[in-house]
């Protein structure tokens, strides 16, 4: 099992709302956004190997979410 | 609905079984938040993402950005409209999308939307209804994808 968060509610409070990459390795936010984009903004920044992390949306710390398309 | 065959993406599913993930909210308390790990195949390579399942979406959606990462020209995708909770409405495009599933590739419609801010949702279309049934198993604590 890899050391990725399972729990949002820190990664809400510190990044959120957004996106981050995480560490599969070491469980760490290796870089985060806004939304996705500035995400990829900040992973070509610190050049990270993105094959080795997982990207991950973050919600709004304490805030409900629904989602549906029609 | 006509969908357009012509923009595909590779997507990898390196596992049937995933744990549960939590959020907690101040007057709730601990809430589950369904999310599987999904490969996607980019210009990046094979990059991992969460993709939330969602009973509630009709369609697996992704943010606009993707469309650059999957190498989608969506200017030759079907444009079309999703709608939220509260109306909100959103432009979107659709596109097929091949997904593995343990060395399996099933192709199913996805839409694109023209925000960033979009979470990767997994919709029901061409696959909760045709190749795998979503079982929330409460006891073990995780989603499992059972093949029909």
């Amino acid at each position: 099992m890899d050391k990725v968060n399972k729990n949002f509610t820190n990664l809400s409070k510190k990044y959120g709302p957004g996106f981050v990459a995480i560490s599969e390795s070491s469980g760490r936010v290796l870089a985060h956004g806004s939304d996705i984009k500035k995400m990829y903004e900040d992973a070509e920044r610190k050049s990270l190997d993105l094959t080795k992390v997982v990207i991950s949306h973050v919600p709004k710390y304490g805030v409900f979410s629904a989602y549906f398309r029609e | 609905m006509c969908l357009s065959t012509e923009f595909l993406a590779l997507i990898f599913v390196s596992d049937l079984i995933f744990p549960f993930q939590y959020k907690y909210l101040p007057e709730v308390g601990r809430v589950f938040v369904p999310n599987i790990r999904i490969g996607l195949k980019t210009i990046d390579g094979v990059i991992k993402y969460d993709f939330l399942v969602d009973t509630g979406s009709d369609l697996t959606t992704l943010p606009f950005f993707m469309a650059h990462k999957l190498e989608i020209n969506l200017a030759k995708a079907t444009a079309s409209n999703a709608q939220g909770i509260g109306g909100h409405v959103v432009k979107t495009w659709l596109v097929k999308l091949p997904l593995i599933f343990s060395n399996e590739t099933i192709f199913v419609r996805a839409s694109i939307t023209n925000e960033n801010s979009t979470p990767f949702l997994l919709g029901r279309v061409d696959l909760l209804d045709v190749v795998y049934s979503w079982n929330f198993n409460a006891k073990k604590k995780i989603i499992e994808f059972e093949k029909l």
